[in-house]
């Protein structure tokens, strides 16, 4: 569900931009509804993922859940601090709708938290398995 | 810190799925802790003892470093 969601969200929003994506740009009402659609499974995709268990929860699969969200935070601060930084590098023209760009960048910055959790915890626990299994 | 599970396990003939299923933890925090990936919390530590008929401290083993 979230990577159909965010696929379908982010090849929609390409199509606004890239003239070869022109074609799925289906007008006003339909692409917008795509869009929705798109966004909401992809963001409950995120959460199920998110809020999923593991089939045996033991202390050493929450010990890397918690090492992950550690990691996730200082991800999420540096993510941040770049995030400004490129802001104040940026040319006038590039931010000239600032309420939007900083809408997408608190979106950019929360997203960056859940996926750099679900990246880093779902790496260590595949690569603890494959281990397991040599 | 050192620990001798691996050594146990195999004087028990026991396999690491096994000794997983009896601790109710999965086999990768088996593997963890024999390749010292991981130190077992008490509790845990405790259980292993109990199933191999030991004392905790015949298993675990502090290092200089500790």
């Amino acid at each position: 569900m979230f990577p159909l969601g965010f696929l379908g969200w982010f090849v929609a929003q390409m199509s606004n931009v890239y003239p070869f994506l022109h074609f799925l740009n289906f007008g006003y009402p339909y692409m917008q509804i795509f869009l929705i659609i798109s966004f909401f499974s992809c963001l409950f995709g995120l959460l199920f993922l998110i809020f999923s268990k593991e089939k045996i929860e033991d202390e050493y699969v929450q010990k890397i859940r918690l090492e992950s969200f550690q990691i996730a935070a200082l991800l999420q601060i540096i993510y941040l601090l770049y995030s400004f930084i490129r802001l104040a590098v940026l040319k006038e023209d590039d931010t000239r709708n600032e309420k939007e760009y900083f809408v997408f960048m608190f979106l950019r910055v929360l997203l960056v938290f859940w996926l750099a959790y679900i990246v880093r915890f779902n790496f260590v626990l595949i690569r603890n398995k494959l281990k397991a299994q040599k | 810190m050192k620990n001798n599970v691996k050594e146990l396990r195999g004087l028990h003939n026991m396999t690491q799925s096994e000794l997983a299923d009896e601790l109710k933890v999965s086999r990768q925090t088996i593997f963890a802790i024999e390749t010292a990936m991981y130190v077992p919390s008490t509790v845990l530590a405790l259980k292993i003892a109990r199933i191999f008929n030991k004392k905790v401290e015949d298993i675990f083993e502090l290092e200089k470093k500790d």
